[in-house]
């Protein structure tokens, strides 16, 4: 039979439109494919519900740990499990030991299948002996497990990069040959954490446990905990589960809190539930910051290790948000860690050698960032809004006229400064030109000097309609959460339709990577953004997001009232950040709870702590609050002429 | 010496010249190598994609003129430009998963985009030619030509479509939804 040529043609379309599709999702279809019929969402309640057992079981467990530690010495449990009716369910009874060195390889776990006592005193015994103190049962928590549904088949390793096994939510169990058991509980999936030295006698690299590596991490515990050989735990049968599980609210004991993934409901956000979380927040911050004012860039909470490095442009940016949580509850303590936070901030300024009283920033001879200078000018402005008189004019406007340096004529920035000659970079970032906007914006507030509001608006005019488009084209709109602050604040004294128009285009590209639908969205997720197979989603991006979005909230209601498409995102939104928002309740399983405590983790399933995270969310949250309580403090105040700030050059350009 | 036949001088140049630029993008494509290291940057692409696409013209332009009975020299260009369509996309796909967003202009990215609608225009209309004085690859070639310049609308599309843009964040939503519990 003959094949006509368009038959060929017609083949050859339908190849490249399949190969192009597989080259975008194939990952995803095939995963999604292999993964089939999970349990996922179809979970009648994604938080345990109240069962009285549970409760009735840690009260009975941390009671017979309080008397074998001798920490509370009293009578004996009577009946062992006679006093709590388990039911038919398999139990399992963990204890978390913060203090005692880094807890990655998991905790102390038992099944309870017979005498609560007799599970805790096993737990005690899996400690050192030089452990096995009053102290240590102070600080410990205990939590529990029990097995729910049917276990369930998986392919070995999970499958097409693990995608039959849910992070946080299945445990594996494995079953050797000689008819042992090894139990892998759900939590540890997001508890546990790998690193890697990148090279000899270098930085380690720290990673959140990759999901098709969970299997294998059971099989490595095995091995470990129960002296399996590699040879069983490759041959062990295996099959997934899942729990409910429940831990104790505090050290030392508290009532049941519910875990899913690891994790506690936190409940819809509310000014109050704000507060506390933005003064938690401003709390871990005041804790990092040294003597010297230097931050803890990233505090790595699941090894208690400061991982080093140093970011002059994020320090700008956290220190604002310290003075943002200032404004909102002040405490001296908190703004007295902030001034010398700034001072450190202004030891790294330098003045320009060719234009005498402009002052850029540069951490150790690395390049000079326009975005540096930008979030300084926010970090200085806050802290004179927070704190009359601390700022020197003179600087303030020396870092206004270096931006202004660097603007083109078309109105868009450099990014870089070329100071000392140093080789010129190409890149031009694309959230610098934003920071530096919302500095002028915010100098603009503090002054009302009408110029650099000017400066400000040419270089947002540039963005708007000139930065993506060309030759009748608009390449991109990019998820630049400062541009999007910068024009909701510039809106309220420059309004224009187009910058509005804009900045609300921006909110809809960040809405659009995420999950906002809580119909079929699992309960913790809901918020948060699209992440990849391996890993659970970004949970830091949250938080700069969190400032996008409830800016386009208040943007909103100004041009769109009566519409509350943002605010509903940003609520959303802020739920994600909430819940990953280190308390007691969720942070059990760190080997230091009380450093990590109000820190905001990288991932729901990665508690890396770095100071531009926190701030992102503080901010967010600052954000929100003024979109929620009217007596909040407003993110962008405007400040009435006779507390402004005079500038040595006041009235230019006027 | 003999002469190379026509179809074979005339598809050349712009195939040369999408060779080029697919190599430049699968090696040259790293905007934050060092000045030393020769990463070639937005301009020479943008340049050479405006060159390809004139020099695509010409040929077609010529073909065009030159009436051989089967269309071959029409069917041999048309066949290069489907060559261009393929490096313009694949350099525009490399310079967004190099993140070339940090360095490159709005224009650069429009150029390689113009280049490639333009490129499916003349594809197309060299191939419907071709295939009208009889050339068999050319009717082969037709459905690719017209996949080519319905591709370039769908990203002309993309440019302004908040429902076409709403669509892709809808399908990335349902993929992640179908791989995470």
């Amino acid at each position: 039979m003959k094949v006509r040529s368009s038959t060929y043609g017609a083949a050859i379309v339908v190849s490249v439109i399949v190969l192009l599709m597989w080259s975008q999702y194939g990952d995803l279809l095939w995963a999604g494919m292999q993964r089939g019929s999970l349990p996922g969402n179809s979970i009648e309640s994604f938080f345990p519900p109240e069962d009285p057992r549970a409760t009735a079981l840690l009260a009975a467990a941390r009671q017979s740990l309080d008397e074998i530690s001798g920490r509370n010495p009293g009578e004996p449990l009577a009946g062992g499990t006679a006093a709590v009716e388990l039911g038919a369910e398999r139990w399992f009874l963990s204890l978390y030991t913060p203090g005692l060195g880094v807890i990655q390889w998991g905790p102390g776990m038992t099944s309870v299948d017979g005498d609560i006592a007799q599970s805790v005193q096993t737990l005690w015994e899996q400690l050192p002996a030089t452990h096995r103190l009053p102290e240590v049962a102070a600080t410990a928590r205990l939590k529990l497990d029990v097995i729910r549904g049917e276990e369930r088949g998986f392919p070995y390793d999970g499958g097409f990069k693990g995608v039959a096994l849910d992070k946080g939510l299945d445990g594996i169990v494995l079953r050797s040959s000689k008819g042992e058991e090894f139990y892998f509980l759900p939590s540890w999936g997001v508890e546990q954490e790998s690193r890697r030295k990148r090279s000899k006698g270098g930085r380690y690299e720290y990673r959140s446990l990759a999901r098709s590596r969970i299997h294998g991490r059971a099989r490595k515990m095995a091995v470990e905990r129960r002296g399996w050989t590699r040879a069983e735990s490759r041959e062990a049968e295996f099959a997934a589960f899942r729990t409910w599980s429940w831990v104790e609210s505090g050290p030392g004991g508290g009532q049941a809190v519910a875990l899913a993934r690891a994790n506690s409901d936190v409940g819809a956000p509310t000014p109050a539930l704000l507060r506390t979380r933005i003064k938690m927040a401003a709390d871990y911050l005041k804790r990092e910051t040294a003597a010297n004012g230097r931050l803890t860039y990233d505090y790595k909470a699941g090894w208690d290790k400061d991982a080093g490095g140093y970011n002059i442009l994020r320090h700008a940016g956290t220190v604002y948000s310290m003075f943002q949580a200032y404004r909102l509850q002040p405490d001296p303590e908190l703004l007295d860690a902030g001034r010398r936070a700034v001072n450190f901030y202004l030891s790294k300024m330098r003045e320009d050698v060719d234009h005498r009283g402009e002052w850029f920033v540069v951490w150790k001879r690395r390049r000079a960032k326009l975005g540096g200078v930008g979030l300084g000018l926010c970090m200085l402005v806050e802290f004179e809004k927070a704190s009359p008189g601390s700022v020197d004019p003179a600087r303030l406007e020396g870092m206004a006229r270096h931006i202004e340096r660097m603007q083109n004529q078309d109105g868009s920035f450099e990014s870089f400064f070329n100071y000392d000659d140093r080789k010129l970079s190409s890149r031009k970032s694309i959230y610098y030109s934003g920071e530096a906007i919302l500095g002028l914006v915010r100098l603009h507030q503090l002054t009302g000097d009408q110029h650099w509001l000017d400066v400000a608006v040419r270089s947002a005019d540039y963005l708007v309609n000139k930065r993506w488009v060309s030759l009748g084209l608009r390449i991109y709109i990019p998820p630049d959460a400062w541009l999007l602050q910068a024009l909701e604040e510039m809106d309220r004294v420059s309004p224009d339709q187009r910058r509005a128009e804009y900045a609300l285009a921006i909110g809809e590209v960040i809405a659009g990577i995420k999950l906002m639908d809580p119909q079929d969205t699992p309960p913790d997720l809901l918020g948060a953004g699209l992440s990849g197979l391996q890993r659970l989603p970004h949970a830091a991006t949250a938080g700069s997001f969190g400032e996008a979005l409830t800016a386009a909230a208040r943007l909103e209601q100004r041009v769109r009232p009566g519409e509350e498409r943002f605010r509903r995102f940003a609520l959303y939104n802020a739920g994600f950040q909430l819940r990953n928002q280190f308390t007691a309740a969720n942070s059990y399983y760190l080997p230091n709870p009380t450093r990590s405590f109000g820190g905001f983790r990288a991932f729901p399933d990665a508690a890396e702590i770095r100071n531009d995270h926190v701030q992102h969310n503080l901010s967010g949250f600052f954000g929100l609050l003024d979109l929620l309580d009217e007596r909040a403090p407003d993110i962008g105040q405007q400040l009435s002429p006779e507390r402004r700030v005079v500038l040595p050059s006041a009235g230019r350009g006027q | 010496m003999r002469r190379l036949p026509a179809p074979f001088v005339l598809a050349l140049p712009p195939a040369a010249l999408s060779v080029v630029l697919l190599v430049g993008a699968a090696t040259r494509i790293d905007p934050a190598a060092p000045v030393d290291q020769h990463s070639w940057s937005g301009d020479v692409f943008a340049t050479l994609a405006w060159l390809a696409l004139a020099v695509l013209c010409l040929c077609v332009g010529l073909a065009w003129r030159k009436r051989d009975e089967q269309g071959e020299s029409l069917c041999a260009v048309g066949v290069s430009s489907q060559a261009l369509l393929f490096a313009v996309a694949a350099t525009l796909a490399l310079a967004v998963g190099s993140e070339c967003q940090n360095y490159w202009d709005a224009y650069h990215f429009s150029a390689l985009a113009w280049t490639f609608a333009l490129s499916s225009v003349v594809s197309l209309s060299a191939v419907l030619r071709a295939g009208a004085c009889g050339s068999e690859p050319a009717v082969m070639l037709k459905l690719p030509a017209i996949a080519g310049v319905l591709l370039s609308l769908l990203g002309w599309v993309w440019t302004w479509s908040t429902t076409l843009q709403s669509l892709a964040s809808e399908i990335a939503r349902w993929l992640f939804l179908l791989t995470h519990g």
